[in-house]
């Protein structure tokens, strides 16, 4: 057994002693996950040392290479732990240790570690989503202050979060990319409110930001003014390994699984109909297997020095397609159930009773939210462009 | 109306006054309060509907309607698609009116006039399991002295939340099958409900021992062919219902590709976008030419070949629904997936209508038993 092969076993085995009987029944029901569920948890990791396993030794991290960080994502995402959010540890985190001061390390980072306090990413906007080196929330310094107008859209968790990093324009005499600058915003400042946001899944995820002249102090800047925009794309550089999500998708792929097993059972459904669905059920697989192996063929092709030039927007528009067909399945394998939803059945406590109808509901939910996938995160179009633009020239 | 439908003065006066119900009643915001209140309104046109006489559309003449062809009942789905209606109009007045049409007894008839009186409102259970087009065998109504006892489950049956009256299929001691008639009031008859993914409600049926009259099973010659009957109008129902929110969903795609503006230019000026615009006109085209088809061949094809191009013109529908739906939502990027734009409301109708009388699945499933059967 190579060391990662073992390494597999015992992060497999973690999850499996230490992730909380209530979470992880949430988590095989398809139930929400409230903010107190993703914080029980990360403490968990992090008293494992397993909360930042990708940082470097030196900023108190694992110092994992590529292949383990992936190996870590694919097995807690297969034995049904919560995802690790991003917009801390893997986002702001690495950017404060970076690029900022050595104030702001102090104040922030342990925090982060902690996941006592949590953060929120406000880069789009209205008027700037895909394009968004068009961002207008302006930040006019003001003494020591930034004076910040302007509003969010999108801005996920913007309800559980204590801070927000967010991109702002400090300056628009030059090219736009070069007058956006990198923020700390605490949550609590005078003038900043919040507008829950629906998504089509009925559920309460995003928001949009409105700031009225909020005032930022200055030492909230990250690095220096005007450069937002080379943070911005060192934060989203670090996504590649975890892009793909293949830990996730395998055990929905497993709990398909299980739900065709049920409809092989049944001694009345047409036998065609039986052969339908079981081949829907290998595409998918074959899918999501290629998918895994391009993903390993990428990592391992990293630590190589291939440089990961498209790689990201491939792993990109393939993990979000794969995962849109498999809830596709999963819909055809509710039959009967298949057009169940009810938004409400996600929050229903641990003690109301399974039924065909609930397991529908978060069927339902994996297909809608699906669709999100392939808008956020740099749009399936988008990607596109960028690898047509890299292979054509 | 941009497909074809043969509609003459009265349809066009009635679709007028159906799509200025559909704006003013179903205005967004206000639909979507009613759809999110506690409880949820999920009837709210209903009464407007009857006062307007819409679900005599429905019937023929010798039923106490005015209608009854699959013209009058494609002008009726047509006219509200766009508005989103969750009130069980196609479960209703197409699925349990149907069944109802073909019997003849008191009982169908007190219900078919109530019905199109707005004051019941029956809904079809039938399906059991994966296949909707197999005879019932969970549900099973026994023999008693002047009536019988039916006991079993029907699964999210579409509507049954605010139905009045189940027409509900049951296997009878004989091997046959029996279509009754109950009302939910009636003792012993459980509802879980829940919502569907358009909103629209449901519950899963459970018939506890529930004490039929004789005159409940209602008259009817062949209870699977009136099964079959209704669901091939249903099918038809939905294409046309599918081909309107093409119509719609284009329309506001194209129109938000020409607004949007993206790094100094309005989106429809990226290739990109202009190429899945062009599928969309052309998947749009493709469900309103089997929409159309399928009102017309419901009327003019012999019952085998007729259900098979229904059942094939149902599939086409649903895969340029799939198209249309997905990449609606999309191009409007994250405005596409939010719950405050139509848009979203339409792709989630659209994934019912995927669902509703049977999955795609099954549906091919009895295109390849109708194919067997005949070598
Ligand atoms: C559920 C959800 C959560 C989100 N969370 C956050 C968050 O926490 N923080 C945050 O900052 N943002 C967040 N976002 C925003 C997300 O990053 C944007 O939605 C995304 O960048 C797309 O921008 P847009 O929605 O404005 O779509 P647009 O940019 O308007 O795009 C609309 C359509 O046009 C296409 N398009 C645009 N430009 C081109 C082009 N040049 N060529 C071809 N096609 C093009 C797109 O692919 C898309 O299909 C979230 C979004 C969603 C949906």
């Amino acid at each position: 057994m190579t060391s990662i092969d073992s390494f597999r076993e015992d992060v497999s085995r973690f999850v499996h002693d230490r992730l909380p009987g209530d979470i992880a029944a949430k988590v095989a029901t398809g139930r929400e996950l409230e903010k107190d569920d993703y914080v029980r948890w990360q403490k968990i990791l992090g008293e494992r040392g397993w909360l930042i396993g990708e940082w470097p030794k030196e900023w108190g991290g694992g110092g994992w290479e590529p292949e383990r960080q992936l190996a870590f994502l694919q097995e807690t995402g297969r034995a049904g732990a919560p995802m690790v959010i991003p917009y801390g540890v893997k986002m702001v985190g690495p950017v404060i240790q970076t690029f900022g001061t050595e104030d702001q390390k102090r104040r922030h980072i342990p925090g982060i570690l902690s996941s006592d306090v949590w953060w929120c990413q406000g880069y789009s906007e209205p008027g700037a989503g895909s394009d968004l080196a068009s961002l207008r929330t302006s930040a006019v310094r003001e003494g020591d202050h930034y004076r910040v107008n302007g509003s969010k859209l999108w801005t996920t968790q913007a309800h559980w979060a204590d801070w927000m990093h967010c991109l702002v324009r400090t300056d628009s005499s030059g090219k736009p990319q070069q007058g956006i600058s990198f923020l700390l915003i605490d949550m609590k400042t005078p003038g900043l409110t919040i507008r829950p946001i629906l998504t089509l899944d009925g559920q309460h995820h995003t928001n949009e930001t409105f700031f009225d002249n909020v005032m930022v102090p200055v030492e909230n800047l990250v690095g220096t003014e005007g450069r937002g925009w080379e943070i911005a794309k060192f934060l989203l550089g670090n996504e590649r390994i975890s892009i793909a999500e293949t830990g996730a998708k395998l055990r929905l792929l497993g709990t398909l699984q299980q739900m065709f097993e049920r409809v092989r059972a049944s001694d009345t459904e047409p036998g065609f109909l039986k052969a339908r669905l079981q081949a829907k059920l290998l595409d998918v697989e074959m899918q999501l297997s290629t998918l895994v192996a391009l993903e390993t063929y990428f990592v391992r092709a990293w630590a190589q020095g291939r440089p990961s030039g498209v790689d990201g927007s491939i792993l990109k528009i393939r993990g979000t397609e794969i995962l849109q067909a498999m809830t596709e399945v999963a819909l055809d394998l509710e039959g009967p159930y298949a057009a169940v939803h009810d938004p409400a059945d996600l929050h229903d406590g641990l003690q109301v009773p399974e039924t065909a109808a609930r397991q529908a509901s978060a069927m339902a939910h994996e297909y809608l939210y699906g669709r999100c996938w392939s808008i956020f995160g740099g749009a399936n179009e988008v990607q596109r462009n960028i690898i047509a633009k890299a292979v054509l020239g | 109306m941009s497909f074809l439908l043969d509609m003459n003065e009265e349809h066009r006066l009635l679709a007028d006054s159906l799509e200025r119900m559909g704006r003013e009643i179903n205005e967004f915001e206000a639909r979507r309060r009613r759809l999110r209140a506690t409880p949820a309104d999920r009837m709210a046109l209903w009464p407007h509907l009857a006062e307007v006489g819409a679900f005599g559309l429905a019937f023929e003449d010798r039923r106490g309607g005015f209608g009854g062809t699959t013209t009058d009942i494609a002008v009726l789905v047509d006219s509200l698609a766009s508005c989103l209606p969750v009130e069980p109009i196609i479960a209703s007045l197409v699925a349990a009116g149907r069944t109802l049409a073909a019997a003849g007894c008191d009982r169908a008839d007190r219900l078919i006039a109530a019905l199109i009186g707005g004051t019941r409102v029956p809904v079809l259970a039938h399906t059991e399991g994966f296949d909707a087009f197999a005879p019932p065998h969970l549900v099973r109504a026994l023999p008693i002295a002047d009536g019988y006892v039916l006991s079993g489950m029907k699964p999210a049956v579409r509507g049954a939340d605010v139905a009045t009256d189940i027409i509900v299929s049951a296997l009878l001691p004989d091997g046959a099958v029996g279509l009754f008639a109950l009302d939910t009031a009636s003792a012993g008859i459980e509802m879980e409900r829940t919502r569907l993914i358009d909103d629209a409600g449901a519950a899963d049926l459970k018939l506890n021992d529930v004490v039929a009259a004789g005159g409940d099973l209602l008259e009817i010659d062949d209870a699977m062919a009136a099964i079959g009957d209704a669901q091939e109008w249903s099918l038809m129902a939905l294409a046309v219902e599918t081909a309107s929110l093409a119509r719609a969903m284009n329309r506001a795609t194209f129109d938000y590709l020409n607004v949007r503006e993206q790094f100094g230019q309005k989106l429809s000026r990226f290739q990109a976008l202009q190429h899945k615009a062009a599928d969309m006109a052309v998947a749009q085209a493709e469900a309103e030419a089997v929409a159309s088809s399928a009102v017309s061949l419901l009327v003019e094809m012999p019952s085998v070949d007729r259900q098979r191009h229904l059942l094939l013109a149902s599939l086409a529908a649903d895969a340029a629904g799939r198209v249309i739906g997905h990449s609606a939502i999309q191009l409007h990027g994250g405005m596409g997936v939010s719950d405050e734009l139509i848009i979203s409301h339409y792709g989630r109708r659209l994934a019912a209508i995927r669902t509703q009388v049977a999955t795609a699945d099954a549906r091919l499933a009895r295109l390849v038993q109708l194919q067997e059967s005949e070598l």
